[in-house]
């Protein structure tokens, strides 16, 4: 019960009036929650934190004048005390990553339950992270490895041109060759070289040839 | 008339008869014999004048006959003696007569003939020939030779002819020879030598006639050659003539002797009449017709019978008889016994038909006692004067020919192939300012006023010349009367005689100064041309009229690779590339016309290569062509290089125009799909929570309670549609989170609508980019997609994001159906290739699009990050 009589300080920051009384009326319906103020505009949550140093920040990650995220930046600097609970529309887990990295410990889809909401507040205060429904931590660790930067094959990005030219040079052709074979320019010819060296990182012609020796572009004959 | 016809009739009647008698006797080849008489005869007379001394002898032979023939008193006496006697006389006064007539014939004769020994001495000598020798009397030359009257060179010359003649016996017929007449001036005879003998056929002596020719000398061969053969038969009868000339001689020295041989002589001198082609017509002085000998019949038509005692008027056209008559009374009243007639007029004489001919003849008188005789010797020179006349003509056709091809004649005369005068023709003032008569007196004129530097020239073309060569004109200069400089083309023409050696040669002049001064000019303006020519930046090409190179500058060298020699031997219509000329005409007829055509055409360089030019063609005043001809090659490039802007630009506004469609098209659309949504969905739910709010105010309890949740679950719903709604028309994320997460976002609404599995691979890309450079980015995958969504019936698509160069690369690939990029491009069709393209474009970045149909599509935006800062450089100036 210790946990009953310690009162939980919130802030309430969204720009849409009827969602704050909402959003109010739902907290505040809580024994040990109280609403210490609220924010309609995002430039001015970063101060009202500071001034009211609240348990934690609820905020709607869409506010005019600075978004959700930067205001969690802002105040996760300013207000290291003051956790923050994103509220948000989206179900998204690159939303909920970027808050996360902010500093955001909570992220609440805006048509969750208002069981969720509390939840999040009560994890939050304790400093645990909390994710509503249809997230989840499986969620988020399968969408981080798809956006994983993965490096695309370098051959991949060259044109069809550029393997062309750099299958005939691996085979030996000279430019002036080349360009009498693909009827185009020899000047071309070399643009197309530079171009394909520099994309697959090659600095000589030996490079090249090693290069194309292993992608298989040209056989190991005799 | 008739009396004086009848009584003057009879002497020679009497002569003639006794002639032909003697004549028949002797024969025709009875030579030999007379000879031997004659001879006989002439040494008698030398005994006898030897012994008579010079004193007596007659100033004339015929006239110191006649004095002793008159002196020979009659004294035989006896009837039958006597008879004989006057008989004699008779016979001898006719003899005589006779004689006097022969002699006067000789003597009348123009040519010279006479008579000479072995040893070439003078024997007889007919009164031309002693005038010649410039001796008076027969008795001045007798005993002499050439030799005493010609320098000893034509002395020999005649000595060794005649030496050939006696010991060869062979007559020399007709060839000519020179001799010195009293003048000193040199002149010709034709002459004819021919062997006399005795009756034993022994060479004795010769009998030479000659006849001048230096006036005919120089008129024509085929007249010389008519006339040779005419006199060389003259000369044969005239030598039998002086035969028998020399037998009268001897008659006269002893009259005993004399009778016979005068019958003799008589009879050879008849027939010499009558052999001689000339006419020979005596008459009386009542012009009654006394001898008509056989050559009068030929030319005349009369026969002797019926002409003889007729009147000479008979012979002559009417309207000269009555001059005629008074000339014959002038001249037998004066003191000169011989000339030639009609020497200031022509004679004509008339035939029997009535058709006059020209002629020419010689008159003589001759006293036998109270009567006079006239001996008419005459020519029929028809035949002559035809040649005469067509020479003239033929002479006067070549000086007109020759006067119309040039100015004027002058003819130089030589002599031992040296120049001693000259002749020229009156036009000469004309071009040369001097008179003939100023070249008449000057001899040297006509080289003095040749142009000094040319006079070497001039005497080498006269050297030339005379050596009988062939010589071509020669163009040099004169200097005119006036000081002036004048051009000429002399082309001389040699003149020969009929032996080759050249008289004289006449040169035509024909004044070229115009002709010069035009060519100096055209040469003056031909080096202009071609210093222009060479200086032009233009090729240039000079053609013949059909079009063959004659000449071209250097840049034309430059310009098509051949050298002068190869050029030279082609036709314009060979440099020019054949589908030119194919496509369009030469030109050359329109060149002709005079007009300039200016022409594009390409022309082929020797190697074969292509160079674009204009052609500036035109015709040269002297019809030669010209070509100008300027290297558009650059200017061919600036074309197709504008032409390429322009398509270009022409196809970005139809790009453009596509793309407003299709952004008005996709906006609407946009439009339309948000009002049905807010239409169809949002104010569907919104009705229905407002009918299930209503309804609440009836329940209460449990039954609240459930309408409450009702309301609840349709607001969730109502959220929900907003949120996607709103997502859709922007994604607030590509701001918020950045291009990879909303890609992310995209690809698995995308996943989920479409079933295509994305595979997305990027590197590079930690930071955030320009906000433009990330929507593009966005909105080219977007599209892409959507297109493999539709077209490409694949179940897997690639997307790559690469940073490289400054520029963020977006490449979107599938294996799908694939399409022919060109063609979907051109057609700007909905597949929003052309709004993808415009897209990178407006970032300064572009789109490749590699496709090939079954065999799939890649795309590959290429993004210039820094293209911004350029953009707000621009707006900070």
């Amino acid at each position: 019960m210790s946990e009953k009589q310690a009162t939980i300080t919130i802030l309430l920051a969204d720009d849409h009036h009827v969602v704050r009384q909402g959003l109010r009326t739902l907290l505040e319906a809580q024994p040990n929650f109280s609403v210490l103020g609220e924010a309609a505009d995002g430039l001015e949550v970063a101060d009202l934190v500071e001034a009211l140093q609240p348990n934690v920040l609820i905020v709607d990650l869409m506010m005019p004048g600075l978004n959700g995220l930067d205001i969690t930046e802002q105040v996760k600097q300013r207000s290291p005390e003051t956790q923050v609970i994103i509220l948000s529309m989206y179900a998204n887990e690159g939303y909920v990553i970027e808050a996360f990295e902010k500093g955001a410990l909570g992220y609440v889809v805006k048509d969750s339950s208002a069981a969720d909401l509390v939840q999040a507040v009560r994890q939050a205060h304790a400093h645990r992270r909390y994710l509503s429904p249809p997230l989840s931590d499986l969620k988020l660790d399968a969408y981080l490895e798809k956006a994983k930067a993965a490096k695309a094959d370098d051959y991949e990005t060259l044109t069809a041109r550029e393997r062309e030219v750099l299958h005939l040079v691996a085979e030996g052709y000279t430019s002036a060759e080349i360009a009498e074979r693909l009827v185009i320019s020899p000047r071309t010819v070399e643009t197309h070289r530079s171009n394909l060296m520099r994309k697959l990182d090659l600095n000589s012609q030996t490079e090249l040839v090693r290069y194309a020796l292993r992608r298989g572009i040209v056989p190991l004959e005799e | 008339m008739n009396d004086h016809t009848a009584q003057s009739t009879k002497i020679p009647s009497k002569l003639r008869r006794k002639v032909e008698q003697l004549l028949q006797e002797a024969g025709q080849d009875e030579l030999g014999p007379l000879v031997t008489d004659v001879l006989h005869l002439i040494d008698e007379w030398e005994r006898h004048q030897a012994g008579s001394g010079p004193q007596s002898q007659p100033d004339r032979i015929d006239q110191g006959q006649v004095r002793r023939v008159e002196a020979q008193p009659p004294e035989q006496a006896g009837d039958e003696a006597q008879q004989m006697m006057i008989e004699r006389r008779q016979v001898e006064k006719a003899l005589a007569q006779t004689h006097n007539l022969l002699r006067t014939l000789i003597d009348n004769f123009p040519d010279f003939i006479f008579a000479k020994d072995t040893k070439s001495r003078f024997v007889l000598n007919n009164e031309a020939h002693l005038r010649i020798l410039g001796v008076q009397t027969q008795e001045a030359v007798r005993g002499k030779s050439d030799f005493d009257f010609f320098p000893n060179e034509l002395a020999a010359q005649y000595y060794a002819d005649e030496q050939a003649v006696i010991q060869s016996g062979q007559p020399l017929l007709g060839y000519e020879e020179p001799y010195i007449d009293q003048a000193g001036d040199l002149r010709w005879v034709s002459t004819t030598k021919v062997p006399l003998r005795d009756s034993h056929g022994n060479i004795v002596g010769l009998v030479g006639m000659c006849r001048d020719i230096t006036g005919h000398k120089r008129s024509d061969e085929l007249l010389r050659e008519a006339h040779d053969e005419l006199e060389m038969r003259v000369l044969e009868r005239t030598a039998e003539l002086a035969k028998a000339n020399t037998i009268l001689q001897a008659e006269i020295v002893e009259r005993k002797q004399a009778e016979q041989a005068l019958r003799e002589s008589e009879a050879r001198l008849a027939g010499i009449l009558d052999i001689a082609k000339e006419g020979i017509i005596s008459i009386d002085q009542t012009q009654g017709i006394i001898i008509f000998n056989k050559g009068s019949e030929a030319i005349f038509g009369y026969a002797a019978d019926e002409i003889i005692g007729q009147s000479l008027d008979l012979l002559i056209p009417d309207r000269f008889q009555t001059t005629h008559r008074q000339h014959i009374n002038e001249f037998a009243g004066g003191p000169v016994d011989a000339r030639r007639m009609g020497e200031r007029i022509e004679i004509f004489g008339r035939r029997k038909s009535g058709i006059e001919f020209p002629a020419e003849a010689s008159i003589s008188k001759l006293r036998l006692g109270d009567q006079t005789i006239f001996t008419v010797v005459l020519r029929d020179i028809t035949e002559r004067k035809r040649v005469e006349t067509a020479l003239r003509e033929s002479e006067q056709r070549y000086k007109k020919l020759v006067g119309s091809v040039t100015d004027y004649i002058y003819t130089v005369h030589l002599e031992n192939g040296q120049p001693i005068r000259t002749t020229h023709s009156p036009n000469c003032v004309a071009v040369t300012g001097y008179t003939s008569q100023n070249y008449e007196a000057d001899p040297n004129l006509w080289f003095r006023m040749i142009y000094e530097a040319d006079q070497p020239v001039v005497t080498k073309q006269t050297e030339a010349l005379l050596t009988g060569e062939a010589v071509p004109a020669l163009e040099h200069r004169i200097i005119h009367k006036d000081g002036s400089i004048r051009w000429v083309r002399n082309t001389p023409v040699l003149r020969k005689d009929e032996h080759g050696q050249i008289r004289s040669y006449d040169g035509l002049i024909a004044n070229i100064t115009e002709r010069k001064l035009a060519e100096e000019a055209l040469r003056k303006s031909e080096g202009k041309y071609r210093r222009l020519m060479e200086q032009a930046s233009d090729g240039i090409i000079l053609a013949n009229e059909t079009g063959a190179i004659l000449e071209a500058n250097t840049r034309i060298f430059d310009m098509l690779g051949y050298d002068r020699a190869e050029l030279l031997v082609l036709n314009i219509r060979d440099l020019i590339h054949r589908e030119d000329l194919a496509d369009t005409s030469f030109g050359l007829e329109e060149v002709q016309t005079g007009r300039t055509v200016l022409i594009e055409r390409r022309l082929c360089r020797k190697d074969g290569t292509l160079i674009p030019v204009e052609t500036s063609a035109t015709r040269l005043e002297d019809g030669r062509l010209q070509a100008i001809l300027r290297d558009i090659t650059e200017r061919k490039g600036a074309e197709a290089e504008r032409e390429r802007l322009f398509q270009e630009v022409k196809a970005g506004r139809e790009r453009l125009q596509a793309l407003s469609h299709r952004l008005v098209e996709v906006q609407e659309a946009e439009r339309r799909h948000i009002a049905r949504e807010l239409h169809d969905e949002t104010g569907q739910l919104l009705t229905g929570l407002k009918l299930t709010l209503e309804m609440s105010a009836s329940f209460s309890g449990e039954a609240l309670q459930a309408n409450l949740d009702e309301a609840h679950s349709l607001i969730s719903e109502l959220i929900t549609q907003v949120r996607e709604l709103s997502l859709e028309l922007r994604p607030a994320m590509l701001d918020d989170l950045g291009l990879v997460p909303t890609l992310l976002w995209h690809f698995e609404r995308y996943t989920a609508q479409t079933q295509i599995q994305v595979n997305f691979k990027h590197s590079g890309l930690d930071g955030r980019f320009k906000s433009e450079v990330e929507t593009t980015a966005y909105r080219i995958a977007q599209e892409a997609l959507t297109n493999i969504a539709r077209h490409a019936k694949v179940n897997e698509a690639t997307v790559r994001l690469w940073l490289e160069a400054d520029a963020l690369n977006v490449q979107i690939e599938d294996e799908g159906a694939g399409f022919d990029p060109e063609a979907a491009q051109a057609a700007a069709t909905s597949s929003g290739l052309s709004g993808m393209a415009e897209r990178a474009a407006l970032l300064g970045g572009r789109l490749s699009i590699e496709s090939k149909p079954q065999a799939g599509t890649r795309l590959t935006a290429q993004l210039p990050l820094s293209r911004n800062i350029d953009v707000e450089l621009d707006l900070k100036s």
